[in-house]
């Protein structure tokens, strides 16, 4: 296999690594908090999903924006379970209780579907593209389409909108934005449920491509963390690169290596990273912050 | 009265953990209280930086992995014995604190918690694919455990071991607390800032509580490899670390006898609630959070809740009788 077909093989998979790193960054920003649950956030959304594809037969187009307004909901839930409760108490009672939120998670995603992973038909079913040399399934072109989609959508959003200005706003200092009127409480239950929808449809996007199984959230959260940290953290538009580049990262890695040392040269990287550059190695080039 | 009472409650609850293994009746029970003894000296030892200087690590199960199979390698392949392989696990686990502390402790809080779970995540790994040296896979096995004049510390002599360790480890402690170490760490967690313009070298003193920590991490993972005489990489998975937090911060952060409390109870909850079987880890997440929400001190403020709630009640009833 050629490097050409590699990058076609890990771009669609770093899309899915930008939305949820994207997902990460805003709740960072806003919380100043990681969040421990986000990778539990994308595989609950593809459990949904194939629940909403095997059991209701809704077709896949409809199942993602489903997924996504269902995983609104249950950030909404969080939201009010785990970060209304413990906002005013120390950063680290946050952070386990949103461990805590990821250990329920997870258990209930157990208990609904069972040990045994999960495959689902992409879209265009096995469809694939050739390109000279490059072979493509259509699922992927859809994917990195429906990531360069939302990610418009999500820019328009921040930088066009009242609400999404609330959002920049008290990502940038919560009390100021509080003295100004910004009902900050609800615009972070917003960012809450915004994250999890975009990590939910993540891991809609994402059951064809990989199978789906309890690890999955462990993996994809430690992928998440790595976009933020190599992005930049509190960069938004560096966490989209960052996303892809770790994508394609671990396409290499596991073809030329092996894919049992993925994670621990992606944390290496990122503690690399974090000694050298702690800004993110595209912190310089983009300033901007959402 | 009042004092007399509380000296004596203390006496019976160390009568009470100096006899509970002549009561345990079974290999399997002295093992678990050996493993809470285990568990309490490393969760002392995370408490340093994240009770004291609360910055959380998530890379304390991969340290204490680190010391058990250093301890085992040395006493296995190196024929230095377990005692000489614990003296290594201690030093090799704070070489690790230091390496990974000194760059990561200057930064935001949140890097150094992402720092230490890559750590734990690395070290996993490397335990995994370095077959040669730690067994892969299939573990660590034929470890000789802790001797004694010829005899191998096991069941009852082990819990007394481990049990010295243990009390020596809550003394260093409290008396880490109160020096003025202990006071820095604490001006520390109030207010970096502050805590630098009192003349605290910040950096330097977050560096060496997680070598302090790493230290203990070290020593707890000797007496695992002495205990279980068996290491496999998987016990000592972030799942892990993530236990020893929950055990910090349930007990009340900062809080040395909270600390072993919270050590002790999240390490019996398994073993109590076995009946409920597949349902444990639903009912730990959501007691954790609950415990988070409504007992934001931890197990340490309890005793004081009690006695409040206790008091205003006692004194409505006499009010009433008057």
């Amino acid at each position: 296999m050629d490097s050409l077909q590699l990058f076609a093989t890990a771009a669609p998979l770093g899309c899915l690594f930008a939305l949820i790193g994207v997902g990460f960054q805003l709740v960072y920003a806003t919380l100043g908090a990681l969040n421990f649950a986000q990778g539990d956030f994308a595989m609950l959304g593809g459990f949904l999903a194939v629940t909403a594809v095997q059991v209701l037969q809704v077709p896949l187009g409809v199942t993602v924006l489903l997924t996504g307004a269902a995983m609104a909901i249950v950030g909404g839930l969080f939201s009010l379970g785990v970060y209304r409760p413990l906002r005013h108490r120390p950063h680290d009672s946050l952070i386990v209780g949103m461990i805590a939120a990821s250990i329920i998670i997870e258990n209930v995603a157990l208990f609904a579907w069972g040990p045994s992973p999960y495959r689902l038909a992409g879209f265009f079913g096995g469809y694939v593209l050739r390109l000279g040399q490059v072979v493509l399934p259509a699922h992927a072109v859809a994917v990195i389409c429906v990531t360069g989609l939302i990610i418009a959508a999500l820019f328009f959003f921040l930088e066009h909108t009242l609400l999404g200005k609330m959002l920049r706003a008290t990502a940038q200092d919560a009390e100021t934005a509080r003295t100004l009127g910004i009902p900050v409480d609800r615009v972070m239950v917003g960012t809450l449920a915004l994250s999890a929808a975009l990590a939910g449809i993540a891991g809609v996007l994402m059951v064809p491509m990989l199978s789906l199984s309890l690890r999955v959230g462990t993996d994809v959260l430690i992928k998440g963390f790595a976009a933020a940290v190599i992005g930049g953290v509190g960069n938004l538009r560096g966490v989209i690169l960052g996303g892809l580049f770790v994508g394609i990262l671990d396409a290499f890695i596991a073809f030329y290596v092996s894919s049992e040392y993925v994670n621990a040269i992606v944390f290496l990287l990122v503690i690399l990273v974090l000694f050298l550059r702690p800004q993110g190695l595209l912190g310089a080039a983009v300033q901007e912050r959402v | 009265m009042r004092l007399r009472g509380r000296a004596a409650s203390y006496a019976l609850l160390g009568a009470a953990v100096l006899a509970v293994p002549l009561v345990a009746q079974s290999d399997y029970r002295l093992t678990l209280l050996n493993l809470i003894l285990v568990y309490v000296i490393a969760a002392l030892g995370l408490n340093v930086i994240v009770g004291w200087v609360r910055e959380l690590s998530f890379g304390h199960a991969g340290l204490m992995g680190l010391g058990a199979y250093t301890a085992a390698w040395f006493a296995t392949r190196a024929h230095l014995g377990l005692w000489v392989g614990a003296v290594f696990a201690v030093l090799v686990c704070m070489a690790a604190g230091f390496v990974v502390g000194l760059p990561t402790l200057r930064l935001r809080a949140t890097y150094f918690g992402l720092a230490t779970f890559g750590f734990n995540v690395i070290i996993v790994q490397l335990i995994n694919n370095a077959g040669s040296l730690t067994g892969g896979p299939q573990g660590f096995k034929g470890i000789p455990g802790f001797s004694v004049d010829g005899r191998i510390l096991s069941g009852t002599s082990f819990y007394y071991f481990a049990l010295l360790v243990a009390a020596a480890a809550v003394a260093l402690a409290s008396r880490m607390q109160r020096s003025s170490f202990g006071r820095a760490l604490l001006a520390i967690s109030e207010g970096p800032q502050i805590a630098a313009a009192m003349g605290i070298p910040v950096a330097r003193a977050k560096t060496t509580a997680f070598v302090i920590s790493a230290a203990y991490a070290g020593a707890a993972g000797a007496l695992y490899a002495g205990l279980i005489r068996y290491l496999s990489p998987d016990s000592f998975d972030v799942g892990l670390s993530v236990a020893f937090i929950v055990m910090v911060i349930i007990g009340g952060l900062g809080s040395i006898w909270g600390v072993v409390a919270g050590a002790v109870l999240v390490t019996l909850l398994p073993e109590v609630l076995r009946w409920i079987r597949d349902y444990y880890l639903l009912v730990y997440g959501v007691g954790l959070l609950l415990v988070l929400i409504f007992l934001p001190d931890g197990l340490a403020s309890l005793p004081g809740r009690i006695r409040r709630w206790h008091g205003v009640t006692g004194d409505a009833v006499m009010r009433q009788h008057q």
